[in-house]
């Protein structure tokens, strides 16, 4: 198979499809093959269901052959993070707890996504529970990073970055709490997005921490996103977050740019304490770039990276706890290490703290709506630098070094990770663009601007 | 003051959770780092003497 097809974003394959010059059963045999020459060292899925990919695909052919493309994800291959629920596909959502568990309903994203006329290739790795790992003692061996396989992926949408990052899939869909859909993009050099609260349902996908749990698309361009998000977005009474609000076409205004919008750089989320040199460079080195497409760039008062990180950490734990504790009770030792240390804080949260950490949000959120009538659209680091080695990262390593991706959730606004450099050891650095709630158009029309200015989304890992 | 490893133990058991013995160390560090987090949360705590520090 050749590295173009391999390598196909969605929405060029969906031009191609369209005008007859690809074939969705070609490329999704083709795809299927190069997950059998390469994925076994990498780990990205941990199941694939090919014949049914296959079924999907000839269905999809024969209709698009018949009616033309219903929209433009018909055809297209892509795979979900196995926190999805997707009916007679085993989920586990990384656990042995859950190693057998079968669903027999789809995820809502899913169903919207199948609608469409998506082929779903398969399930990719999580962290367990989507907040463990990497843990060596995992259902499944932790996705490997392709830049290098020694250093992490991200997580806790480990195998959706990878398997992106590798040319396995066109598209795929993640979940993010505190920043598991972004910092595997960061860290796999890929882009993923994590919409607006509310604005994606969440049925059917395992929570971790439902007042901060987002359900976004990844893939290898703010389009692709754009597309995803098109097909996902809407009010689904299954999900008590949901928000009943017009879906609007995301990529309508990608070609937009950014002449007279207004960034802010969001420098106390910019700090050395927090961030890498290289990091920080390529955070500086973005908002040159976008001074130069003609936005109007500067400074952003916000509050400090302690401030969001006390909020997400608390909520979080406090929400997995209530979640797990019946587990943790009677089968404490089935979780894997990580995910059992983080989960194990849960008896230790008062719920006056609990109580302090949702006002400390309520707080955040009345001061950012604040600094935000001034700005569009916010520059902020993609990740602490570029991936650390997977040995270091340890139980409480993000309790103690928080991540410049929480903000995002804990203010329920949209946010992007997207390359933007790469470290002299050859592994990607990212930056984020955070907007207002529901202004996730604009975010993806910034988004879009660099991208187009620069080259970083076009790096391939040697696999 | 905080949390001893013992008292960890001990929290941990009343919370119906059976966590081997090494591994409460480890737990312990946690609850340290989380306990520094919480005590940031109650700095914050308004004076309620204070007039109009709260409402509903």
């Amino acid at each position: 198979m050749s590295a173009d097809l391999a390598y196909l974003t969605i929405g060029e394959a969906s031009r191609r499809i369209a005008a007859g010059d690809l074939s969705p059963v070609a490329l999704t045999e083709a795809l299927i093959d190069r997950a059998k020459q390469i994925d076994g060292k990498l780990g990205s899925f941990v199941t694939r269901t090919d014949e049914e990919a296959r079924a999907a695909a000839r269905r999809a052919e024969e209709e698009i052959r018949k009616d033309g493309a219903r929209t433009p994800l018909h055809g297209i291959p892509i795979a979900l993070k196995e926190a999805f629920d997707t009916a007679g596909v085993r989920t586990t959502v990384g656990s042995r707890l859950f190693k057998n568990r079968v669903p027999s309903r789809d995820a809502t994203a899913w169903a919207r996504l199948k609608g469409s006329g998506a082929v779903l290739l398969g399930k990719l790795e999580t962290t367990e529970f989507c907040y463990g790992g990497p843990s060596g003692d995992s259902l499944f061996r932790p996705a490997r990073n392709p830049w290098n396989a020694e250093h992490y992926a991200g997580g806790s949408s480990s195998g959706a970055g990878v398997a992106l990052a590798a040319g396995l899939t066109l598209g795929a869909l993640g979940t993010d709490t505190g920043g598991s859909i972004r910092l595997p993009a960061a860290y796999c050099g890929i882009t993923g997005f994590m919409p607006s609260f509310g604005l994606v349902s969440r049925a059917g996908v395992f929570p971790l921490s439902p007042t901060l749990d987002h359900v976004g698309p990844m893939a290898r361009s703010v389009e692709d996103c754009a597309i995803l998000l098109y097909a996902l977005a809407g009010h689904d009474v299954q999900d008590p977050g949901s928000v009943a609000r017009p879906v609007v076409d995301y990529r309508a205004d990608l070609a937009g740019g950014v002449q007279g919008l207004r960034i802010g750089l969001a420098t106390s989320l910019a700090q050395k304490s927090a961030v890498s040199d290289e990091g920080l460079a390529a955070y500086e080195a973005a908002a040159e770039t976008f001074r130069k497409l003609g936005a109007e760039v500067r400074e952003a008062k916000l509050a400090t990276l302690d401030d969001y990180a006390t909020a997400q950490i608390v909520i979080t734990i406090s929400e997995g706890y209530a979640l797990h504790e019946r587990m943790l009770r009677t089968r404490r030792d089935a979780y894997s290490y990580h995910t059992r240390m983080r989960l194990s804080l849960g008896p230790f949260v008062q719920a006056a703290d609990y109580i302090r950490a949702l006002r400390l949000r309520d707080d955040l959120i009345r001061d950012y709506r604040e600094t935000m009538r001034d700005f569009d659209v916010l520059l902020i680091p993609g990740a602490p630098g570029p991936a650390p080695k997977a040995a270091a990262v340890g139980a409480y390593q993000f309790f103690r070094n928080p991540l410049v991706t929480m903000p995002a959730n804990v203010l329920g606004a949209p946010a992007i990770a997207q390359p933007a450099g790469m470290s002299k050891d050859g592994l990607p650095l990212a930056i984020q663009i955070m907007g207002k709630p529901f202004g996730d158009a604009t975010v993806l029309r910034a988004a879009a601007a660099f991208e187009q200015a620069t080259e970083w989304h076009k790096a391939r890992p040697p696999v | 003051m905080s949390t001893t490893r013992s008292e960890v133990a001990h929290a941990l058991q009343k919370a119906g959770l059976k966590v081997p013995d090494d591994e409460v160390g480890q737990v312990t560090e946690g609850v340290e780092i989380l306990e520094r987090i919480a005590a940031k949360l109650r700095d914050r705590d308004p004076d309620l003497s204070e007039p109009g520090a709260v409402s509903s």
